[in-house]
C-alpha cells in the first residue's frame, strides 16, 4: 500500500467518523456518547478497509468489522449504563451497502445485467456479513449480566 | 375497566386495590398498589422504550421485571413491534391483561435511555405509582434539540457521507440541499402517510433535486451525491437488528422487521430509480 491510498483511508476515516457523529444528532443520542459513537465508526472503517487491502473478502472484512464494533458497542454500553442499541446501529452505518445498493440499482435502470448481478450480488455480501458479525458477539451479549439490573 | 375484572380460579372475590401483605412484600414496596394502574404504567413504559427504537427482548424484559418488582406473582410479556400486551398474576389470584398497540417506531435515543434508566431504578427500588407516573412524563420527554441544529446535522451529514463515498468538494455542497430535503421531510412530516410510502416518495423528491444539482452543473458526480441522500434514509432499515431478534428467539419481531428493510430497502432504490427515469426525460 503507498502514501497515497493509506492518506484517502485516513480521509475516508475520518469523513464516516464525522458523518456518523452528525448522523447520531439526528437520532437524538444523547451528548455525553458522542465521541465515542465518532470514535467506534472510525474504528469499524479502518478495520475494514484494512482487511479490505489485505485481500480479505467482502463477506469476511465487513464480518469481522461488524464483530468488533458490536463488541465495543457491548463494552461501551456496560460502561455508560445505556441500552446496546444506541451504539451498536450507529458504529455500523460505516459499512451499510448504501453505495453498493445504488449502484445495482442504476444497473438495473440501465440494464446492465452482468453489473446489476455482481453489485446486487456485493449488496447481499455486505448485509449478510453485517448480520453475521453482529448476531455472532451479540447473541452471547444478551446472556452476560448487565451491571446495574439484580437477576432474579 | 373498573370493576367488571375477571376473578381468578375459585377464590373469593379479590380486592381491586391489592394491598401488600407483610410476607408478600417485596423488599422495601411500603405502599399499597393498584394492580390495574402499575400494569397499564408498566405497559405504556415499555411500549414507548419500542416506539423510541428498543429491542423486542428489551421491552419484555422491562416490563416482566417493573410488574415483578411491584410484586406480581407471574407476568407473561409479548411484544412484537406493533404490540405490546401482558398478562400479570397477583399473589391474590387477581389477574388482568392489558395491549397496547403501537404505530410507529422512530429512533429516539435519548428517550430510550431515560426509559431505560427509569426501569432500573425501579426495579431497584419500587417506587409509588403516582411518583413512576411523574417520572415517566419526564423520562419520555425529549431532550431539547433546536429544529435547525437537527436540520445543519442532516445537512451536513449528508455531504459527509458524499465525501465518504468518493465524491468530491462539489459533490459535497451539491448533496447539501438533498440533505435539507431529507431532513425538513423527517422533521416535519408534512404528508401522513406510512413508513413505507414516505420512503418511496421522499427517495422521488431527493433523486430529483440531486438530478438537477447534476444539470445545473454543481455536482460531477451525480452518483455520489444520490448515495449521500440514499446513507440518510438507510438506517431505517435495520437488517442486523432483525436477525438479532430472530435469533434471540423473537421470531416473530424478527421476521416482521426483517421484511420491513427489505420493503424499505426496495422502497429506496425504487424512489431513486424513478427518479432517474424522469430525469432521463429531460
Amino acid at each position: 500500500m503507498n502514501s497515497a491510498e493509506l492518506m484517502e483511508m485516513l480521509f475516508s476515516t475520518f469523513a464516516i467518523a464525522a458523518s456518523t457523529l452528525i448522523y447520531a444528532v439526528l437520532m437524538r443520542v444523547k451528548l455525553r456518547h458522542l465521541p465515542s459513537i465518532g470514535l467506534g465508526a472510525g474504528m469499524t472503517y479502518l478495520i475494514f478497509a484494512l482487511l479490505n487491502s489485505v485481500g480479505l473478502s467482502l463477506l469476511l472484512s465487513n464480518m469481522i468489522a461488524a464483530m468488533i464494533a458490536t463488541i465495543y458497542g457491548e463494552i461501551m454500553a456496560r460502561l455508560f449504563k445505556a441500552p446496546v442499541t444506541i451504539y451498536s446501529l450507529p458504529s455500523i452505518i460505516p459499512l451499510v451497502p448504501g453505495g453498493s445498493l445504488y449502484y445495482a440499482m442504476a444497473a438495473l435502470m440501465n440494464g446492465n445485467e452482468a453489473e446489476f448481478v455482481s453489485r446486487g450480488t456485493d449488496t447481499v455480501m455486505i448485509a449478510l456479513g453485517l448480520a453475521i458479525g453482529i448476531i455472532s458477539v451479540s447473541v452471547i451479549g444478551v446472556f452476560l449480566p448487565r451491571p446495574g439490573f439484580k437477576r432474579k | 375497566m373498573g370493576s367488571e375484572h375477571t376473578t381468578g380460579a375459585s377464590t373469593a372475590a379479590p380486592t381491586r386495590n391489592w394491598a401488600p401483605e407483610p410476607e408478600k412484600i417485596v423488599s422495601g414496596l411500603d405502599f399499597t398498589v393498584d394492580t390495574d394502574r402499575m400494569l397499564s404504567l408498566a405497559i405504556q413504559i415499555s411500549s414507548k422504550m419500542l416506539e423510541s427504537g428498543a429491542e423486542i427482548h428489551r421491552v419484555e424484559d422491562t416490563l416482566t421485571r417493573i410488574c415483578r418488582a411491584y410484586g406480581a406473582r407471574e407476568v407473561q410479556a409479548f411484544s412484537i413491534p406493533s404490540l405490546v400486551a401482558a398478562t400479570v398474576t397477583m399473589p391474590d389470584g387477581y389477574h388482568k391483561t392489558e395491549i397496547f398497540r403501537i404505530t410507529s417506531i422512530s429512533n429516539r435515543y435519548d428517550v430510550l435511555e431515560n426509559l431505560n434508566a427509569l426501569s432500573r431504578r425501579i426495579c431497584a427500588s419500587p417506587i409509588p405509582l403516582d411518583v413512576l407516573e411523574a417520572e415517566f412524563e419526564k423520562a419520555k420527554t425529549p431532550d431539547h434539540r433546536p429544529k435547525w441544529l437537527l436540520m445543519l446535522c442532516g445537512i451536513v451529514a449528508a455531504a459527509g457521507f458524499t465525501l465518504f463515498f468518493g465524491g468530491d468538494w462539489r459533490d459535497a455542497i451539491a448533496a447539501l440541499p438533498v440533505g435539507a430535503l431529507l431532513t425538513f421531510l423527517d422533521l416535519t412530516k408534512p404528508v401522513k402517510l406510512h413508513v413505507l410510502a414516505y420512503t418511496l416518495l421522499a427517495s422521488v423528491a431527493a433523486g430529483l433535486l440531486c438530478i438537477l444539482t447534476f444539470y445545473v452543473g454543481l455536482a460531477c458526480h451525480m452518483d455520489k451525491v444520490m448515495i449521500g441522500g440514499i446513507m440518510l434514509l438507510i438506517p431505517g432499515l435495520s437488517f442486523g437488528a432483525s436477525i438479532r431478534e430472530l435469533l434471540c428467539g423473537d421470531i416473530i419481531a424478527g421476521c416482521l422487521r426483517m421484511i420491513q428493510a427489505l420493503l424499505t430497502a426496495v422502497c429506496i432504490a425504487a424512489g431513486f430509480a424513478v427518479a432517474v427515469v424522469i430525469g432521463g426525460w429531460f
